[in-house]
């Protein structure tokens, strides 16, 4: 096609550019110009709004115009709206305020869609200075965001604005302790709530903390630290996987394939292979045939080998059939067109419940397949679960009343906004990189080395930004098909997802069909319980049996029954875990528990309500204590051997009182007239609880590592393996370092990850990183400071004659203080140790495995309004209030519960993956699959109740996963609450809502 | 695939460059079809230089520039509130800004809210050149381009209540059922059923009267589904929109 130039007019400045095709869009000239601040988040209708700039002072997708029709226009881009404020010598503006209230609002999580947000505050506060909460939601729902929930944004749009008004604006670190429980009182806004009064908005951020442990005395820990990666992230740097130009670099592209399950009788790539532009198209005929699982766990892979690269086979409808690499993405699509196969179709397997069915078609008949535990591919298994504790027969024969029911959850996607994207490269030792969007680095490295036909140490991996993983990057999912191609080609390749390929051919959340029966006794106490879960892992077994598994393990392990059911708890759970011709699934943030908890939640609200209990005194009363062993840590570790765990905190009560008091259950709850509204006989309004409990990494397997290096200035460098995949696990790493180093998180800096330069992490799953690398972290930290106490020791005798101990120093405030307040300044140890005396270079590496998995615990709350007409059912306000230990910044943490719920929210009442009889998706955009805007956001809350976690060192569990949990179960009891509908299956969509309607009314008539 | 880019200035000039056969050329507005182009090779033919972007009102008529973009006629402030939530729900803001009132109807599948609302003010399209106009309802369902013309504008009647209710799966949700109703002075009233599994909203009911509503609503949607769901909801919405509607 020919190419021209055009004019354009970007940042301000008119340049003309060079080789220009008439369909080349806006957002990709401006990315080849080198504007890497405008993301592309692989749609094609501008659903997403990562590619978000300026048009003539409006917010528009640059994926959706094309260059062509930007010539006469001003587009600004984020590079035009601030700089860091350090550039040396240079003065510069610094940042825009925007920028900086983002920065101190903690709205940037992964950081992709922050430009757009930014630009998109910019136009709002142009044309109106004062905007209320409403008008920012609305201004900001172009740009799709699934870390923040939105609220910082738009706290941070209002902070902004009422900063350049000129108003006085309060500390973000402004701490907040809700207001002593009063059962019978909504919990109003405390003294400390500055949001009144000094702005019309609200833009107080900071969440509240109930600590329910004595509050130690920390710099750094517990302060809302600005991100360390925010800086650059607000600026649009060129931070993440896609954000690099290498000379020569390639395109590439799969051939999926559209039919269900087939073999690949013959593929003819000769006309793909003529096409001008073409380097090279791989089948499974030019590449070497390795079995491996896709899953990014720790070795031994806990779940069966039953994935190649490419094969001669199907077995999904976005299954790979071949990989072409190209000039350029235009040419390398073309090419895809140009690939003949012939398939010889299979029947199908779509329902889950036919898998293991006699003579029902074998979908892993490779005779490479290689078994896990109990994987059985004759009988399309991929993972089976026999789990019982105690004796629950007998617990069922003790019962006076048993409760049976079936229960559904859906087939949903992670849906991050940066798409899966790699690049690889030979470097100049002819060792292959690997650039990639990944959660596991180094599994990532292990995993692929015999699938690339490398040994370990000729590959490294190195992990940029992520643009938001929430599972769907703990896996080895693309990084092979750039390297096959670099390999083959001897060029750079980059490989990048679209959104319609994240949807056919990504991982997801197991769906799962669960059968709950219960036996509890007149007064409430459970005798028995038990699960039977059907799971569908689709076409390949990745994480199929650790997922499942999570399900009982976390959400049958929070109800132990009460009295001698306490002491020996009788709990069964039973899995079978099936491959299907669906899409595979896979990690998710929640890991399973999720699911589960749908089931159990949901069954313990019928229970209480059949009994007539109350459902939250029902919960506590069964509900697991601290000092009680994890029932399931008895009998159960993933396919390893059990090791028993005791509980030591659990913050539930608190959290059910925090929570109830921010919700106002009281007031609501069983009151007739809150739940009509006048004039509207067609809507109700109901309220609905979930308590749930998840975990705090896997014990005894997962390891983290970090060192630590003092610099000439008294700074460090913390090299960790961990992957901060948005979550601001960075920040929270350098808090803890810098508290035991006695500075601040700014002198920490932090690298994180590369395989060649930063310890070994298993990397950020099982909500790990505090947890985990934090004490590594902490360890590595501890050493260090004691070699720094003993120069200090040395320095204070030869400076002030005093002789000191190394326990007798301690550091803070970026010295090392001896008890009489003598002093040296860290920067001053630092250049003795590097300079002066003795030299040596004060660094350590540590690393650290757990015995245990401290649960975090919850209470999550829902407020819903219905239509009992239509099913339409609206969420007005959720809630939460967690243990999670103690809260190493409570900004960050607040936004890991704030995007956690809002994800929740899209599983409790829209997002789903379908397919049609011949199992193609239904859903293969961010449209059809509705994730939640700015705009129709409920009001959240989040309420921190401290405990202190003894194996931690700083006392801290985990978040970043439990604000799933409760969301859909609390929705779907706010239902019940509003109209009696027993609501089995998720998500709560009108129709569903509608039948369960139809079905009470159907049982009243009859 | 797009091979050529032309942005006349004047009508005459796009509408001789929409008129050639090879490449195919077609109207680009703010850009909502290049979703939708499935790989064929055409030209493109910008008519943002043509100033078609006004909004006036001639006697009862409101005329809608072909070019307007969504925004403006959202942020119009005699446009009614129930047409302003359907423009709303049709695209998020990103879109808005540069979607073009044409480009939106061109583009729209059969549970769009806007075309909806459309569809029930029994909009008219004025077609260029020649000022040839043509219903909505005759040239949605076709959406049939003659090479060499050109949409200008959209006009109805602003004497029309217009009213409109959609079912989503969250509050900003593209609705998956949708109903607008128009109701002239004279008595006429026009009911509009939207859904998803539509290609293009569907007429239910246009006359004097409403009485017959339930019947006409379960015959529209006997042409797509036997969804008692669907049928169901279509007529309580319409109800609520004809005594009162009132909106969740």
């Amino acid at each position: 096609m020919k190419k021209q130039s055009l004019t354009l007019t970007i940042n301000g400045k008119s340049s003309k550019i060079h080789g220009v095709t008439p369909s080349d869009t806006l957002l990709e000239i401006l990315r080849r110009e080198g504007l890497f601040g405008t993301k592309f988040g692989g749609c094609r209708k501008g659903e997403c709004g990562a590619c978000t700039v300026l048009f003539d002072q409006k917010t528009v997708n640059s994926c959706g115009i094309l260059a062509f029709q930007a010539e006469g226009h001003d587009i600004r881009t984020i590079e035009s709206i601030g700089e860091n404020p350090d550039q040396g010598w240079k003065h510069t503006d610094g940042l825009h305020i925007i920028q900086k209230a983002f920065m101190d609002s903690g709205a940037i999580q992964c950081g992709y869609c922050t430009p757009a947000m930014v630009l998109a505050g910019k136009a709002l506060l142009q044309k109106n200075p004062s905007p209320t909460a409403d008008e920012v939601r609305e201004s900001l729902s172009g740009i799709l965001c699934r870390c923040t929930g939105y609220l910082k944004p738009v706290q941070a749009i209002l902070r902004a604005a009422a900063c350049l008004r000129g108003e006085i604006i309060i500390d973000v670190d402004t701490p907040i302790q809700p207001s002593p429980i009063s059962d019978n009182s909504i919990n109003q806004p405390s003294e400390n709530d500055l949001s009144n009064g000094i702005t019309a908005t609200k833009i107080q951020t900071a969440p509240k903390i109930w600590k329910v442990s004595k509050p130690q005395a920390y710099s750094q820990v517990g302060k809302p630290e600005r991100k360390v990666d925010a800086i650059k992230l607000v600026q649009g740097k060129p931070a993440f996987a896609a954000d690099i130009e290498l000379r020569g670099m390639l395109v590439a592209k799969v051939l999926h394939s559209p039919i269900a399950h087939a073999r690949i009788n013959h593929i003819d790539v000769s006309k793909a292979k003529a096409l001008p532009g073409v380097v090279a198209v791989l089948t499974w005929q030019d590449i070497p045939r390795v079995v491996y699982s896709t899953a990014g766990q720790s070795d031994p892979i806990p779940g069966p080998l039953d994935n190649f690269s490419l094969d001669n086979k199907v077995r999904f409808v976005g299954d790979r059939v071949a990989f072409v690499a190209a000039e350029s993405s235009a040419i390398a699509e073309h090419a895809l067109k140009l690939i003949e196969v012939d398939y010889e179709p299979l029947p199908i397997i779509l329902d889950p419940r036919m898998s293991m069915d006699e003579g029902a078609i074998i979908i892993h008949d490779e005779p490479e397949f290689v078994n896990f535990a109990n994987s059985n591919p004759k009988k399309n298994l991929a993972a089976e679960i026999r789990i019982d504790i105690g004796d629950v027969e007998k617990g069922f024969k003790d019962a006076d009343f048993i409760f049976e029911e079936d229960y559904e959850v859906p087939k949903v996607q992670q849906a991050h906004i940066e798409p899966h994207v790699v690049v690889t490269y030979w470097d100049e030792n002819d060792r292959m990189v690997i650039r990639t969007s990944t959660q596991v680095p180094f599994h990532a490295r292990r995993v692929l080395a015999p699938v690339i036909g490398l040994p370990i140490k000729r590959i490294r991996v190195i992990k940029p930004r992520i643009g938001g993983g929430f599972g769907g990057k703990q896996e080895i999912l693309i990084e092979d098909v750039a390297a096959h191609l670099t390999i083959a080609t001897g060029r750079p390749v980059i490989y990048e997802y679209s959104r319609e390929e994240e949807f056919i051919a990504a991982r997801s959340r197991h769906p799962m069909q669960i059968h709950m029966k219960t036996g509890v006794k007149k007064d409430g106490t459970l005798t028995a319980n038990s699960m039977y879960v059907l799971s569908d892992t689709g076409a390949y077994g990745c994480h199929a049996l650790t997922v499942t598994g999570n399900t009982g393990h976390k959400s049958m392990a929070l109800y132990v029954g009460d009295n001698q059911y306490r002491k020996s708890p009788n709990i069964r759970f039973y899995a079978d875990v099936v491959y299907t011709n669906h899409p595979p699934a896979g990690a998710y943030r929640g890991y399973g528990v999720p699911q589960g908890y749908w089931a159990v939640e949901r069954h313990m609200e019928k229970i209480s309500r059949a009994l007539g209990l109350d459902p939250i005194e029902f919960r506590l009363k069964n509900s697991i204590r601290a000092g009680e062993l994890h029932p399931f840590s008895t009998a159960w570790s993933e396919g390893r051997e059990p090791q028993p765990e005791t509980i030591e905190t659990v913050g539930l009560v608190d959290c059910v009182q925090h929570g109830k008091a921010t919700i106002g259950w009281d007031q609501k709850f069983g009151n007739p007239s809150w739940h009509t509204i006048p004039g509207k006989p067609h809507l109700r309004r109901g309220i609905g609880v979930a308590t749930v409990m998840q975990g705090t990494a896997i014990p005894y397997l997962d390891m983290g590592g970090a060192s630590i290096k003092m610099n000439d200035d008294g700074s460090f460098n913390l090299l960790v393996g961990a992957t901060d995949l948005g979550t601001g696990s960075d920040t929270i790493l350098a808090q803890m370092a810098a508290e035991v180093l006695g500075t601040t998180t700014e002198e920490i800096l932090v690298y994180s990850s590369d395989t060649d330069f930063t310890p070994f992490d298993k990397g950020a799953y099982a909500s790990s990183t505090t947890y985990i690398s934090g004490s590594a972290v902490v360890k590595a930290a501890e050493q260090v400071a004691e070699r720094i106490r003993l120069r200090a020791a040395k320095m204070i005798k030869e400076r002030h004659g005093i002789e000191l101990n190394s326990q007798e120093i301690r550091l803070a405030g970026k010295c090392a203080l001896g008890p009489d307040g003598k002093f040296i300044t860290l920067e001053e140890i630092a250049y003795n140790t590097l300079h002066h005396a003795e030299q040596e270079q004060i660094m350590a590496v540590a690393s650290y495995y757990s015995p245990v998995s401290p649960p975090p615990f919850a209470a999550q709350f829902a407020e819903i309004t219905m239509d009992i007409e239509t099913g339409q059912v609206v969420v007005d306000k959720l809630v939460m209030a967690v243990d999670g230990g103690v809260i190493v910044n409570p900004m960050t943490a607040s936004g890991q519960i704030e995007g956690g719920m809002t994800q929740a929210l899209g599983y409790a009442v829209c997002e789903e993956m379908t397919y049609d009889k011949n199992g193609v998706a239904k859903e293969i955009d961010l449209e059809e699959y509705h994730i939640f805007r700015a705009n129709e956001m409920p009001e959240m809350e989040t309420v921190f109740v401290e405990t202190f976690e003894p194996s931690h060192p700083f006392g801290a569990k985990a978040v970043a996963e439990i604000p799933m949990d409760g969301v859909a179960p609390a929705v779907g009891n706010a239902i019940l609450d509003a109209c009696g509908a027993e609501l089995l299956t998720i998500p709560a969509t009108p129709e569903r809502v509608w039948m369960a309607i139809q079905a009470i009314q159907g049982k009243e008539n009859s | 695939m797009i091979i050529e880019y032309q942005r006349p200035k004047t009508i005459e000039e796009a509408v001789q460059l929409l008129s050639r056969d090879r490449p195919r050329s077609k109207p680009l507005g703010g850009g909502a079809f290049l979703s939708q182009n499935n790989g064929e090779e055409i030209a493109v033919v910008d008519i943002q230089s043509l100033e078609l972007n006004q909004i006036a009102q001639k006697g009862e008529s409101r005329i809608i520039g072909a070019a307007t973009t969504l925004e403006d006629l959202l942020n119009c402030d005699s446009i009614c509130d129930d047409l302003k939530t359907a423009i709303g729900l049709e695209a998020p803001i990103n879109t808005r800004n540069i979607a073009t009132v044409a480009g939106a109807v061109v583009a729209s599948t059969g549970n769009s809210p806007f075309a909806t609302c459309l569809l029930a003010m029994d909009t008219e399209t004025i077609w260029l050149p020649g000022e040839k106009r043509v219903t909505l309802g005759n040239w949605l369902p076709l959406r049939k381009f003659a090479p060499g013309v050109l949409l200008k504008s959209f006009n109805w009647s602003e004497t029309i209540s217009l009213r409109y209710f959609g079912v989503g799966r969250s509050p900003f949700d593209r609705p998956f059922l949708c109903i607008a109703l128009a109701i002239w002075p004279s008595g006429r009233v026009r009911i509009i059923l939207g859904a998803k599994e539509l290609t293009t909203p569907a007429l239910v009911l246009d006359g004097r009267g409403h009485e017959s509503f339930e019947a006409a609503l379960i015959n529209a949607c006997s042409h797509f589904t036997n969804n008692q769901y669907i049928i169901n909801i279509s007529i309580n919405i319409t109800k609520r929109l004809l005594h009162t509607g009132a909106a969740l």
